[in-house]
Parts: C-alpha cells; sequence; structure tokens
C-alpha cells in the first residue's frame, strides 16, 4: 500500500484487493499444508493461517481511530 | 462500480445472508466445542477402564462379532471399527440392513475379555454434534444445512465483490470509531469479513460436502464398486454363520497393502460396501495419506480378495472435507485459529445482522461518491 494512497482519493480494484489477497492466499497456504505433514509443514501451516490474525492486530492497533 | 451492478449484488448479498444467517450462528457456535472434541473427550474420560487381560491374547475378531450379534438378538453387523490405543473393538449393528443410523446399536468391546467397554463418549458433544450436523432431522437436515451453506458462500462472493465500492476510499483494516456506531460496525464488518474470507470459503464448501456424504457414498457403491457384483445378482446378503472368516478377510487386506493400516470394516448389504463382500478400509500412513481409504472388497462367502481399489475422486474429496472442515489435523495451534476465525465469523455474521436492521437507506447512498463537498464522510445515518 503506496503512501500516495490517502483517504480521498478513489482505490483501484487492484490496490484493494492487494492485502486481502495475500492474506486469502496465505491462509489457503497454511489449510493446505497442515495436511500435508507434521512438524515443519504444521508450523508453516500456523503462519499461513495465522495471517488474518495478524491483519486483525494490525488493523485494530493502527487503523482504528 | 455502477449503482445498479452494486444494488444487484448489494440485494444478492442481503437475502443470501438473511435466509442462512440464523443456522450459520448455530453451527459457528455449536462448532466451536467441537474443534476441541478429542480434548474435551479425553478430559471427561475417567480414565478407570483397563482391558480384563492386559498383554493377554486378543480374542478374534469372528469371536466379537459372535458375542455382539448374541447381545442383539436378530441384528445384522453394520461396521466394526479398532480403537488406536487399547485393544477396543467398536461394533454397529442394526435390526435391519435399512435401518437409520438412528435405530442402529453401538456398543465397545474388550479384545482381551469379550466384555463390553462403557461408553467414553460423552452425551453432550454427541448432542452438539447431532445438532451441528442435521439439527436432530437426520439426512433432510443435514442437506437442508448444505443448502444453507451454499447460500452462505453466494454471501460471502457478494461481500467480496461489495467489499470493493465500500472501500473505495478507506485504507485496509481501517475502523472510523469517530463517526457513528452503524459507521463503526460496517467497517468491523468488512474487515473482519475480508481477513477471514478463505478460511470461512473453504470451511464452508468443505461442510457442503461433508453434508453430501451419504449421496456420494451412494454413488461410489453403484457405480465403482457395480462390476463385482456382476454374477452375484440373484443371491441374497450372506447371512453371519454364511459369512466367511473376518479374521481371515482382515488378514488377507492387511497383507494385500503393507503400506496401508486397518481402519474398519463394512458388512455386506451396508452402505459402505456391496451386498456380497467385506468392506475392510484400509488409511495411508502418511499425514496426507492417513485422510485417504482404500477398501478392500472380499467375497464375504469364500473369503477371497476380490479387488483392492482406489476411490473417485469424489470419495477423495469427501475424505479430505473432514479434515479441513473439522481443523483438527495441525495440532493444537491450528484448532486455536480455527476458534479465532469462528469467533471473528460470529462478529460478521451478527453485525451484519445488526447492519441490516439499522439499516435507512438504500446501500448505495452509503457508498454514492458526494458530489457537492470533499467530505470522506460515506453516510448519513446515525
Amino acid at each position: 500500500m503506496s503512501a500516495s494512497n490517502n483517504s480521498r482519493n478513489r482505490r483501484s480494484a487492484r490496490s484493494t484487493f492487494a492485502l486481502p489477497f495475500w492474506i486469502a492466499l496465505a491462509s489457503l497456504v497454511g489449510l493446505v499444508t497442515a495436511l500435508l505433514g507434521d512438524g515443519l509443514w504444521n508450523a508453516v501451516a500456523w503462519l499461513g493461517l495465522g495471517t488474518p490474525i495478524v491483519a486483525l492486530g494490525y488493523g485494530l492497533i493502527y487503523r482504528t481511530g | 462500480m455502477q449503482q445498479r451492478t452494486i444494488r444487484v449484488w448489494s440485494g444478492i448479498h442481503k437475502w443470501t445472508s438473511l435466509i442462512c444467517t440464523i443456522f450459520m450462528l448455530m453451527l459457528c457456535l455449536t462448532g466451536l466445542p467441537l474443534i476441541f472434541h478429542d480434548e474435551i473427550d479425553a478430559a471427561l474420560d475417567t480414565h478407570d477402564w483397563e482391558p480384563a487381560n492386559p498383554g493377554g491374547p486378543m480374542l478374534s475378531l469372528d469371536r466379537i462379532l459372535s458375542v455382539a450379534l448374541d447381545n442383539q438378538p436378530g441384528d445384522k453387523p453394520i461396521f466394526m471399527s479398532f480403537d488406536k490405543d487399547r485393544p477396543v473393538v467398536n461394533v454397529t449393528t442394526a435390526p435391519t440392513l435399512e435401518a437409520s443410523e438412528g435405530a442402529m446399536h453401538f456398543a465397545s468391546y474388550d479384545r482381551t475379555s469379550g466384555e463390553t467397554v462403557p461408553d467414553h463418549e460423552s452425551s453432550f458433544m454427541a448432542f452438539i454434534l447431532e445438532l451441528h450436523m442435521n439439527m436432530f432431522l437426520g439426512l433432510p437436515g443435514m442437506l437442508f444445512l448444505g443448502a444453507m451453506g451454499l447460500l452462505l458462500f453466494l454471501a460471502i462472493v457478494s461481500g467480496v465483490v461489495l467489499y470493493a465500492p465500500f472501500m473505495r476510499k478507506l485504507n485496509f483494516g481501517t475502523v472510523r470509531t469517530g463517526k457513528t456506531r452503524r459507521i463503526k460496525w460496517l467497517d468491523l464488518h468488512n474487515f473482519f469479513g475480508v481477513i477471514t474470507v478463505a478460511w470461512l470459503s473453504v470451511v464452508t464448501l468443505t461442510g457442503v460436502v461433508n453434508t453430501l456424504a451419504t449421496p456420494i457414498i451412494d454413488l461410489w457403491r453403484t457405480h465403482s464398486l457395480a462390476d463385482l457384483i456382476e454374477g452375484y445378482e440373484n443371491q441374497s446378503v450372506p447371512t453371519p454363520e454364511e459369512m466367511a472368516s473376518l479374521d481371515a478377510a482382515v488378514k488377507e487386506a492387511v497383507e494385500a497393502a503393507p503400506d496401508k493400516t486397518l481402519q474398519f470394516v463394512a458388512f455386506p448389504g451396508g452402505q459402505f460396501s456391496t451386498d456380497f463382500h467385506y468392506g475392510v478400509f484400509l488409511q495411508g500412513k502418511t499425514s496426507l495419506t492417513q485422510h485417504l481409504i482404500t477398501p478392500a472388497l472380499i467375497n464375504a462367502r469364500t473369503g477371497e480378495l476380490s479387488d483392492i481399489r482406489g476411490t473417485p475422486w469424489y470419495v477423495k474429496s469427501l475424505a479430505l472435507s473432514g479434515p479441513l472442515h473439522f481443523g483438527d489435523y495441525g495440532g493444537l495451534p491450528l484448532k486455536i485459529l480455527w476458534t479465532i476465525l469462528d469467533l471473528l465469523t460470529i462478529i460478521v455474521l451478527v453485525s451484519g445482522l445488526y447492519l441490516w436492521a439499522s439499516r435507512r437507506r438504500p446501500v448505495t447512498s452509503e457508498i454514492r461518491e458526494p458530489t457537492t463537498t470533499h467530505s470522506p464522510s460515506l453516510t448519513t445515518s446515525s
């Protein structure tokens, strides 16, 4: 997300969906990885599916107000 | 996006959500304890059961089966499954082969003595599971919840489409707390909705597949196993007395697939086998293949192995839909993530209801570009 995107400018769909897309992709990778194996695979899965939670924390801390 | 397009998607989002929300709330709430099914059952288990003869010789499966049938006179065998961590065999019998699940009899037996083992599943969890699966309405209830799942998926898709115009002038994750309560909840609804979208889509679609378990298994039996019963059409389903040794059948199946382990046996005439075969179901030993089951089909009269065959794609999809829906396949951290995402979904559902109930104007008025002012304020409702 570039700094030039101030809140009064219209955003393109591409810019609107950039972060949601990466969060969704990381979630899907996490969901599939846990199926593939244990140990390291599970750790990757937790990171992947943990991405929405990280985004949640980011939004609530920095974007709320 | 055109105002009219937005109105159409908004209508789709509103109606699909309104119809399914109450059921989805029920599913999210009952799903919470189900995520920790294993932990809850383990905690409620009193651990006071021990095999009668620990380390002693195991009774044959044929012996256990005859004990089970003696305990339910007139019943026919349906399933036999095996506990992994203790010498216990679970036998399902039913008065008829067509009996519904509710009419079946389930009992666990100590393989070292043939005595019954007290039920260690909590009745509370069984109640929650039944409510979650079919609302005590059997197959129709299950299929109904599947239809509600499809509506939820439409609501998710339309929600993603509407996310663009709503967020046109907002940064990702923005929650405007300084304006009206409705704006705050609109932002939270959009934010929580968009970050949970992939997980919720997967859980929704795998849930829908799970509701189709009965038709999927029926399709598999009538299509994939059809060739095995050619020439047998006029024979009756073998009675337990007519069946060849179950132990020999299981041994044959396990030896024919050394890379797999025994999961359960489906008896002839039930849903998971033909009318004439033992279906000995084997599972892989790796993390991925343990979810995929492969049946060895053994002629129940002669004891001969007819075939071991992989299952078609739709049965594999059903098998993988289990873990992907339950979240029980990646350790406790995955279950905790499942819980948080479930709770976020509850907030999305409830805030969606609130946004609908507190609506004042058509949705397009909330995202219309102000023509006379540069104010970023998007809504006039308060």
